[in-house]
């Protein structure tokens, strides 16, 4: 596996440990995203907005850009939320069949955002031998769910979007 | 105004107008909409965005578009400034009293608002508030802390009544036990036990419908379980319709499990729902203070960029509405003064267009009446012109027939108003008085006429105080430069319609050339009859003496002549010849040959006419000079010998036997083809009355001359058509000079 783009600014958000490897019957991924929260970020999920990345996923044959047969092109979602009442943070992990975690660590609630660990993307008997395929991951805030009148606001100020750059792997059964 | 593209621009302005306005309802209808899809209609995910995104670029676009219109009057302001359209400093002047007016109290306005906000914000988010919701957050939890409390030592006891020998708790337990007693007693709703693995090993439920909450249950169970969370930690459980519970495990040994195998006795506690609610409000509450406070900043930049939209929106009508005012009071007065400066510059055909009723609109209505007035009495001048024009016409046209009449008669017409000045004069009085007619008219007679001429008009004056008659006539003779003039003078007295003098009509007859004429005639006669009647007795009469001379001196002997008979019939011998040749001028002057001309070289003719009379006069110097383009001219060429003989012969008796010089010129005029001939003496020149009688018959200065010599050549010109005058020679003598038409006669040989 080689990752294809160089390694970004400390202050951006990046895909870091990108790994694609077989485990039958699946072609999985793993990878953690590094420097999705910031100060104003985790101060805005500490009072109560919910907050949500969106992780999309490609899978494409190689070849000239743009003509790629594409295999795969999904995307997961991740929530978090504190609940100030309990004092505890809910992350939901729709691809994970631990959905719902509950933690009163907001460290261990970040680590459950960032970190994908093992994810399925593909089924192996649809990959060609010797073929090589082109993985492709990248992170980005979905929604912010932050009360009405405030979204006026985002209309004209942007506090804490993010987005990291295309990050891509190689796999050739 | 009813100007060509008036009723365009009006159009024109009407559309701007209603643009405007929609532009500016627009805004407020989409600002509302963009305000109301905020607070109700964002939970659209796609679609409210887009929609979002739509709203608040079309009220950019309607804001850049209202903008637009403004600078757009401001750029026709500028313009018309530049241009110095009529009313455009009023218009200026009050667009910006207008935009002042507007802007003066909006501009504090809109700081105050905005330091205002600002001042809210920082006294909304202050320590003591957010303090007071964190306490209150605090409550909450404080009351689920003790709420968790007690459900442990519920759970405690419930686990000691439910297994009261210390039963293992995978085992149901009895019947009996869970009595309405106990739920009462432990005030729970559910009870349940779960092995370490976080499976539900049972459960029992107060309210037995309460058993489809089995499976939440189980699952918060299991996720605490998953994570390894301390399973004494009271979880909140979601319960639907029935709110919020909370459920508390308490880790129970089992003996015949072994130390490893733990069971948890769980108990559920439904959370009063409004105190439930109460919690969710105030943690809500403190939410959205603490959501609010992070976006501080950024809110108070929404709220600026929110108030200077307003303010700009307000600045921007109120600016457009200055424009729209200004245009609606200056537009009449500019109207006005365009329509007064077209009327200044003589275009009557102006008309304001009425469309109001106030002021403006009477003052502009009068306006119309008075263009209307003016046009109508423009008119009515015009025709007066026209018909006046057309008289003058008529009367110029009279005036230059008068004048060509007045100048193609022969007689001078000189008319004079009753102070003597000068009015009018024609040509043929000029070329009588010699005088130009723009040199005396607007004169007054007195300072221009000579004394002799002055003593001619004073007579008239005379004869009229005498006779008052209005018709005055009288032949006078006049000098006038060097000709003598004998003219008959008529004057018509014109009187007005009162009969007063209004002036004279003074018409001049030259008969100075019809009097020489009949001179001529009566001379001739004269001399015709003389020579009849002397000549014959003379021949007698000579023979008579020279017989009587013959006898007395046959008869008396040569030595006894008496000398008194001799010198007597030598006298009277003398005397008839001197008759006798005197009555043979004036038979030759009567009986003068009629001319044959024919082409003669006259510069030949005086060059021996000067020949002969330099050999016979030696102290008189004779000169002829003659200009190289002297023509042949048609003449009799033995009268015109005669014409330079007598002209020589009566300059050599000028002289008197003195010096002198003698100078025959010749002439050529090529622009009035006239040849001229002078005959220039040095001698005592002629006295004035002389002058006038020079060309007289029998009129002669010298004791024995005929006075036939000039007479004959005045004849002789005359009978060439041509003109013979005399005037003084500078600086002194006489200067005779004979003009001569030039007839070109082709073919023709001159001869000498």
């Amino acid at each position: 596996m080689t990752a294809s783009e160089p390694a970004p600014a400390r202050n951006k958000a990046d895909i870091a440990d990108f790994k694609v490897f077989a485990d039958p019957p699946s072609l999985k991924i793993s990878f953690r995203i590094d420097n999705c929260f910031n100060e104003e970020m985790e101060q805005a999920i500490q009072s109560g907005v919910a907050t949500t990345f969106r992780i999309r996923i490609v899978v494409e044959k190689d070849g000239l850009p743009w003509i790629r047969e594409r295999l795969v092109d999904a995307s997961l979602e991740r929530t978090i939320r504190y609940d100030t009442l309990h004092e505890q943070y809910l992350v939901s992990r729709l691809d994970d069949p631990k959905a719902f975690l509950t933690t009163k660590r907001f460290d261990e609630a970040k680590d459950w955002m960032s970190e994908v660990r093992d994810l399925p993307v593909i089924a192996l008997w649809r990959l060609a031998p010797e073929q090589t395929y082109l993985v492709q991951v990248k992170a980005e805030l979905s929604k912010a769910q932050v009360p009405s009148f405030l979204r006026y606001v985002f209309f004209f100020v942007s506090l804490w979007d993010f987005e990291t750059p295309w990050v891509t792997a190689t796999y050739t059964p | 105004m009813t100007f060509p593209d008036a009723a365009m621009i009006r159009r024109r302005r009407r559309r701007e107008r209603a643009v405007l306005i929609t532009v500016l309802a627009l805004v407020l209808v989409f600002g509302f909409l963009q305000g109301w899809f905020f607070h109700y209609e964002s939970e659209l995910p796609l679609f409210g965005n887009v929609l979002l995104i739509a709203l608040v670029n079309i009220n950019l676009i309607l804001l850049l578009l209202l903008l637009y219109l403004v600078l757009r009057q401001l750029a026709k302001l500028v313009f018309e400034r530049k241009r110095g359209v009529l009313g455009h400093k009023l218009r200026t002047r009050l667009t910006l009293a207008f935009v002042a007016l507007s802007l003066i109290p909006t501009i504090p306005l809109f700081g105050v608002a905005v330091q205002f906000m600002s001042f809210s914000l920082d006294y909304w988010f202050s320590a003591q508030v957010e303090q007071s919701l964190a306490q209150s957050v605090e409550l909450g939890r404080g009351y689920l802390r003790q709420v968790q409390e007690d459900l442990r030592a519920e759970a405690m006891a419930a686990a000691a009544e439910i297994f009261p020998n210390g039963a293992v708790a995978d085992v149901r337990p009895l019947e009996g036990t869970l009595a309405p007693v106990f739920w009462n007693r432990h005030r729970v709703a559910g009870v349940l036990a779960a092995d370490a693995d976080g499976t539900v090993l049972w459960s029992a439920w107060k309210d037995p419908e309460w058993a489809r909450f089995d499976g939440t249950v189980a699952r918060t169970i299991r996720e605490r379980v998953t994570q390894r969370q301390d399973l004494s930690e009271a979880s909140p459980v979601a319960l639907g319709e029935h709110g919020d519970a909370l459920l508390v495990l308490q880790p129970l040994g089992g003996e015949n499990h072994g130390p490893q195998a733990v069971f948890s006795l769980g108990v559920l506690r439904p959370l009063p729902s409004d105190l439930t609610a109460r919690l969710n409000t105030v943690v809500q509450g403190y939410q959205n203070y603490r959501q609010l406070k992070l976006f501080k900043a950024p809110l108070k930049i929404t709220y600026l960029i929110a108030f200077s939209i307003v303010t700009l929106l307000v600045a921007f009508a109120a600016i457009w509405f200055g424009f729209y005012l200004a245009r609606h009071i200056t537009g009449p007065i500019q109207s006005l003064l365009t329509a007064t400066d077209r009327v200044a510059h003589g275009d009557l055909d102006v008309s304001l267009h009425l469309d109001r009723e106030d002021e403006m609109g009477l003052l502009m209505a009068s306006f119309n009446h008075m263009v209307r007035d003016l046009r109508s009495g423009r008119e009515k001048l015009t025709e007066a012109y026209r018909a006046l024009q057309e008289s003058h016409e008529e009367l110029e046209a009279r005036r230059r027939y008068m004048e060509i009449v007045l100048a193609n008669i022969g007689a001078g017409v000189v008319g004079v108003d009753a102070d003597g000045i000068v009015r009018a004069m024609n040509k043929a009085a000029e070329q009588m008085s010699g005088v130009r007619s723009d040199e005396i008219t607007g004169r007054h007679y007195r300072d221009f006429l000579q004394p002799e001429h002055l003593d001619v008009v004073k007579s008239f004056v005379r004869l009229y105080q005498i006779s008052r008659q209005n018709y005055l006539e009288k032949h006078v003779q006049v000098m006038v430069g060097n000709r003598s003039l004998a003219l008959l003078v008529k004057v018509s007295v014109l009187t007005d319609e009162n009969g007063r003098p209004a002036g004279a009509v003074v018409v001049l007859d030259d008969l100075s050339e019809l009097q020489r004429a009949q001179r001529m005639a009566a001379w001739r006669e004269v001399a015709r009859r003389i020579a009849h009647e002397i000549k014959n007795p003379l021949t007698p009469i000579k023979l008579c003496a020279q017989r009587l001379r013959r006898r007395y001196a046959a008869g008396s002997g040569a030595d006894a002549t008496d000398p008194v008979l001799d010198e007597c019939t030598e006298t009277i011998i003398q005397q008839v010849d001197h008759m006798k040749r005197l009555v043979n001028e004036f038979s030759q002057f009567a009986r003068m040959p009629e001319a044959h001309p024919q082409p003669c070289d006259l510069g030949a003719l005086a060059q021996d006419a000067v020949s002969l009379y330099r050999h016979t006069y030696g102290n008189i110097r004779f000169r002829l000079t003659k200009s190289p383009d002297f023509p042949v001219l048609h003449l009799d060429p033995d009268q015109f010998r005669q014409v330079l003989n007598n002209l020589l012969e009566n300059a050599v008796q000028a002289m008197d036997g003195r010096d002198g010089d003698v100078e025959i010129r010749l002439d050529y005029d090529p622009i009035l083809r006239i040849a001229r001939l002078e005959c220039a003496d040095t001698g005592p020149g002629l006295d004035p009355e002389a002058k006038v009688r020079v060309f007289e018959p029998y009129f002669s200065t010298k004791e024995k001359g005929t006075g036939l010599g000039l007479a004959i050549v005045a004849k002789i010109v005359a009978d060439h058509n041509g003109f013979v005058r005399v005037r003084d020679n500078e600086p002194r003598g006489t200067v005779f000079i004979i003009e001569l038409p030039v007839v070109q006669v082709e073919g023709a040989e001159p001869s000498a």
